[in-house]
Formats: structure tokens, C-alpha cells, sequence
């Protein structure tokens, strides 16, 4: 059963899901039916070292920039609006082709223009991110972003984390003000 | 003061169960903005036309929901939602507020015309205030908002801000919530008929028209839809029964004692010296299928009629009336008619309500003729009146009515 995180949740998933070979990070949202601009969630990911930093800047994996070096981490697309079924965009992981060097790998959704466009995630409809196992289509952690992340416009989902021989997944869910720049920022980017 | 929340901030509503939804606005006198409500189920469509809650629909079918368009006169407080969440049908899941401006886009205004639009959720069971939400409406140009759900969420009710809109109006607003909508304006008039096979008949749609009379004098004309006539017409009274308390003793002494406001009406039929007068009066109720073809509703709370008082009137006997003047009468007490802020709607099959509001009161005087209806020609015609006497015998004597008059009582 996934296990449904409301603000502040900080639960180590190790016991969900023992074993974890490769995981889809879903993003999904409903289109915009009211007039205005578009709700666009953009879902990252940040391959990060020991220091909780990226190695270089090619471990942002963002619309920009959707395939890592070693190809162990794919964003499947940018999704601008929200339309259609299921998840909207998808960053999948293969952990075994992770490079050894990466200690953990951050995961952050983020609405583009939040602050010009005036918008946050309890504006959008039915606004979520989530982890899946790969391997069996299981939905490991979620947080609906519209009822338990009303007010922020950016956010930490989660990290997972190497432990021992295994990968572990922590949900994080905490707010950050200032979007996507900086987020990656923060963890070592070089935003121009 | 409750919690202040921004664009899409939601709460639990904990343990309130009856809760009012109160909207307000300023500047004043932009007019004609009307509050309504979709009862919608997951798919976030209503669950039928009947889950639409509006000016000509101000009750839901379970009667949890209920709407009040004349719920105050202050920017804080215009029109209100009472609703009792523990009556809310299971199939429920969303009640979505919305707020639009009549006719905006041919008046060429929009929200953005407003200065504040103020949306307050109580809690009825104290009346305190558990949220406000100021809507951003600055340079909106949006004439239909949705301004708030109320909404489930794992067994328990949310409120959550939403101000986002149409810049189309309740047409598009009503469709995007799944109700079938007649059109705003009257159809063009129909090409002449064919011989043709008669056309399949017309999903009934939620009627959005109204018309108000506005002022003095003002007058609609309206055709009969069908060979049978206009079918049933109402006319309700709506006013303040409960008048706002002047002081701590008010409770006490006379506080609850509502406005006593009889609503009647003078008939004459056609053909000469066939006059009269339906009220409660003299238990003077008339008769619908028979002359005079008006009949006072009386205490018939059968829950079809709308709140406050009715005179039903069978538009298909139109042929045979020649005029009908409607008033109200303050039976007893200081004739107030400021703190009644009484409106009357006439409502037809097929027809759009006309609306005739008595927003000109003169206090002191017991009578008001609020409206006249007169045979135009096999057009029902309305006009405006809301001319104040001092009783029975001045109204007749102003419109030659020509009846005698001896002072009654109510039983």
C-alpha cells in the first residue's frame, strides 16, 4: 500500500519497498480549465556527492537537461500544461547504473513562473508527486501538492539515499521559497 | 477574525457542521452580481441541473444547501450559502461558490471594476468567523468567478480559496460544471413553419435569465410559449423577516417578531364589473381554475414554493383578466419598509424571472402596489409600480379600482 504523506512527513521507506532495482518519480496535475495562464509543474532531480552536492552541473536533470551523463537518470519529458492521463512527467532511475560516487539523488517539483503567473499548487487541480517501484508498479510515497502544499510554489519531495548495499527512499516535503533557480542553487548549480 | 487565506489555501473545517458562506462587495453600486453554487460529485460535474443553486433555484434538492440573495447590505456581507454539511447528500463531493456579473460582457465591465470582493466561511452554530478570503480581483477581467469550495477530503470538509474565473460569464462557467444552460438573450424570431416533421422537443435547460424592473414605470412584455397559454405564474414576496436587532433589549422585548407582511392583489376580469381583491385579509384566497384565477398560496408549505409569500396566477385564463395590481400590506407594526428590503419576483414557465425590487421605500405608509399585470393584447405585460399608500381605500382611489372598503381584521 503507498503510503500518503501529509506536510512535514519524513518517513524512511526502506521497509515499503526492500530491494528497489528502479523507480519512476511521477508528477501529475489537472490542465487548467479556468481562464488564465497554464499551470507548468516541472519535476528535477539533483544527483548529489557525501556533501549533498551536485558533482557538476550536469547532474541537474531538468527540462533542459533531461538525460544524466551515465544515463541512469531520464526525465521523460516536459509536460507545459498538465494535459492528459496519469503522470504528467516522469524521472525514472535505474539504480544499479548509478555512478558509485552519487550518494543520493533529490527529487523537486517546482511551477514554472510561479511568481509572475501569481500561482501556487493549492491552485491547481489534483497536483502530485509520487515514487513508484519499477518493478512491480507500486506506488511507494505520494503527496498531493494541491491539499498538503496549498501555498508553496517549489518543493523537496524526497531524497533517495544509498544505505549499506541498498538504495532507501526519505520523503522530505518541505516548502522552498524562490523556485527552481534557487533550488539548484542550493545544491551547488551554477545558474547563469 | 478567522483565518486569512491567499488563492488556493485551504482548511478543515473540525468540528463546525453548519456553516455559512457569506460574499460581499464593494463599491456598492456596481449592481446585478449574483452568487450561485454547483453541488458536484467526483467527476467534478453536478450531480443534475437541480445541484445548480442560483437566484431562480436557491435550494438544493437534499436542502442542505440554501442561498440567500438578500442576505445584507454591507461589503462584507451581500448574498449567503447557509449550508448544513451533515445533510450534504453522500453523492456530494464538491460544492463549488462562484460569483458572477449579470449581462457583463455587454456592459463592458468585469471583476476588475470591483474594489474588494470579500468571501467570509462562518460558523453558524456561534457565528464566529473560521476563514475570509480577500479575492485578488484587481485586474481581473473575469466576469464569473469561482470564488471557494467547500469540498470532502478523507471524511471530513475543506474549504479552500480559489478565486480563478471566466472571462465568458456564467455560460461557460455553468458548462465547465457539466448544467445545460438556456441562452442569455431571447432567440431570434423562429423562420416561418414547415411542414416538416416537428422537431424532436428541447432538453430542458437551467433558465440564467432574469429582468429587472428597475424603476417606476418600467415595463416587460411577454409573449405566450405555448398554444395553452403562460401556464402557471408566481408571484412571491421575499423580505427581511427578521430585522436587524436595535439594541440588547431587543431580544427581549420584540426582538424576534418579524415583519408582518401580507402580500394581495386587486383583479379585474375582463368584461365590465368583475372586481375583487385576494388576501390574507378576510381569508379572501381565490380560486386558481376557476375566476378569478388567482389564488393567495396560504400557508401551502408544500416546499414547492419559494420562501416568503406567493400569489399563483393561471396564465392559461390570461384571455379572461384584465389587470391585476399586487401589493403588500404591513399588517401590523411600524411600516418599515427599508428594514423589510423586500423583493418580488414573477416567476413563468420557460420565462425569465422579472425581478421588481422595492428599493425606494417610504416609511410611515402601510401600503406598497408593487406591480401591475395587465393583458397587453394576449401579451402579459409587468410593470413596475412601488407606489406607497396609506392603506386599501387610497391604492383603489389612485388606480380607479373602484371597490368599497370597510376595515377587517385578521383572524
Amino acid at each position: 500500500m503507498a503510503v500518503s504523506l501529509s506536510k512535514g512527513g519524513n518517513v524512511s521507506l526502506s521497509k515499503e519497498a526492500p530491494g528497489l532495482t528502479a523507480i519512476d518519480v511521477g508528477l501529475g496535475w489537472d490542465a487548467r480549465v479556468t481562464d488564465g495562464a497554464a499551470f507548468d509543474l516541472d519535476a528535477s532531480a539533483f544527483l548529489l556527492n557525501e556533501g549533498g552536492k551536485v558533482r557538476s552541473d550536469a547532474d541537474f536533470i531538468f527540462y533542459n537537461n533531461k538525460t544524466s551523463a551515465d544515463g541512469s537518470v531520464v526525465h521523460q519529458g516536459d509536460n507545459l500544461s498538465g494535459a492528459g492521463e496519469g503522470d504528467d512527467e516522469v524521472v525514472a532511475i535505474a539504480l544499479d547504473q548509478v555512478p558509485a560516487d552519487v550518494q543520493k539523488v533529490a527529487f523537486t517539483v517546482t511551477i514554472h513562473e510561479a511568481e509572475s503567473r501569481g500561482q501556487n499548487f493549492g491552485q491547481v487541480s489534483n497536483a502530485y508527486i509520487r515514487v513508484v517501484n519499477k518493478a512491480d508498479g507500486k506506488e511507494i510515497a505520494r503527496y498531493d501538492l494541491s491539499e498538503d502544499y496549498s501555498t508553496e510554489t517549489a518543493m523537496i519531495f524526497g531524497e533517495l539515499y544509498r544505505h549499506n548495499s541498498e538504495w532507501k527512499f526519505k520523503a522530505i516535503g518541505q516548502g522552498f521559497a524562490g523556485g527552481l533557480g534557487p533550488l539548484a542553487r542550493n545544491y551547488g548549480v551554477n545558474i547563469g | 477574525m478567522g483565518t486569512s487565506l491567499s488563492a488556493g489555501a485551504n482548511i478543515g473545517l473540525g468540528d463546525a457542521s453548519r456553516v455559512g458562506v457569506a460574499i460581499g462587495w464593494a463599491p456598492e453600486g456596481l449592481d446585478d452580481i449574483d452568487a450561485s453554487a454547483f453541488l458536484c460529485g467526483s467527476a467534478g460535474k453536478v450531480l443534475s441541473d437541480a445541484h445548480f443553486i442560483f437566484y431562480n433555484a436557491p435550494r438544493s434538492p437534499d436542502g442542505a444547501v440554501q442561498f440567500q440573495p438578500q442576505a445584507g447590505s454591507s461589503e462584507l456581507l451581500r448574498q449567503q450559502f447557509e449550508v448544513d454539511l451533515t445533510r450534504v447528500e453522500a453523492a456530494v463531493e464538491r460544492l463549488e461558490l462562484a460569483l458572477t456579473i449579470h449581462n457583463a460582457q455587454a456592459r463592458g465591465i468585469n471583476f476588475g471594476a470591483l474594489q474588494r470582493v470579500t468571501v467570509r466561511l462562518l460558523d453558524l452554530a456561534n457565528g464566529s468567523e473560521l476563514a475570509q478570503f480577500a479575492v485578488p480581483v484587481g485586474g481581473m477581467q473575469e466576469t464569473a468567478l469561482i470564488l471557494a469550495a467547500l469540498y470532502r477530503r478523507n471524511g471530513q470538509w475543506k474549504f479552500r480559496a480559489v478565486g480563478q474565473g471566466f472571462i465568458g460569464g456564467l455560460a461557460p462557467l455553468a458548462t465547465h460544471y457539466g448544467v445545460d444552460v438556456a441562452a442569455d438573450e431571447p432567440a431570434p424570431p423562429a423562420p416561418a413553419p414547415t411542414p416538416a416533421a416537428p422537431p424532436p422537443p428541447a432538453k430542458p435547460t437551467v433558465n440564467l435569465s432574469k429582468v429587472t424592473l428597475e424603476k417606476r414605470g418600467q415595463s416587460v412584455s411577454l409573449e405566450k410559449r405555448s398554444e395553452a397559454g403562460f401556464g402557471e405564474i408566481l408571484f412571491n414576496l421575499n423580505w427581511n423577516q427578521r430585522p436587524q436587532k436595535s439594541g440588547m433589549l431587543a431580544g427581549l422585548f420584540g426582538g424576534k417578531q418579524g415583519i408582518d407582511l401580507d402580500l394581495g392583489c386587486l383583479w379585474e376580469l375582463e368584461g365590465g364589473e368583475y372586481r375583487g381583491v385576494v388576501q390574507a385579509l378576510g381569508e379572501a384566497w381565490g380560486e386558481f381554475h376557476n375566476p378569478p384565477f388567482i389564488q393567495h398560496a396560504g400557508d401551502d408549505r408544500t416546499g414547492a414554493v419559494a420562501e416568503g409569500e406567493n400569489i399563483r396566477i393561471n396564465g392559461d385564463r390570461l384571455p379572461y383578466i384584465r389587470r391585476i395590481l399586487v401589493f403588500a400590506y404591513i399588517y401590523a407594526g411600524a411600516p418599515n419598509w427599508a428594514a423589510a428590503d423586500g423583493v418580488a419576483t414573477v416567476k413563468l414557465p420557460g420565462q425569465p424571472d422579472i425581478e421588481v425590487r422595492l428599493d425606494n421605500p417610504v416609511a410611515g405608509e402601510a401600503m406598497c402596489a408593487i406591480a401591475l399585470i395587465e393583458n397587453d393584447h394576449g401579451k402579459l405585460k409587468v410593470t413596475k409600480e412601488e407606489r406607497y399608500f396609506h392603506g386599501h381605500r387610497e391604492m383603489d382611489l389612485a388606480y380607479h379600482w373602484g371597490l368599497r372598503w370597510v376595515a377587517g381584521s385578521k383572524n
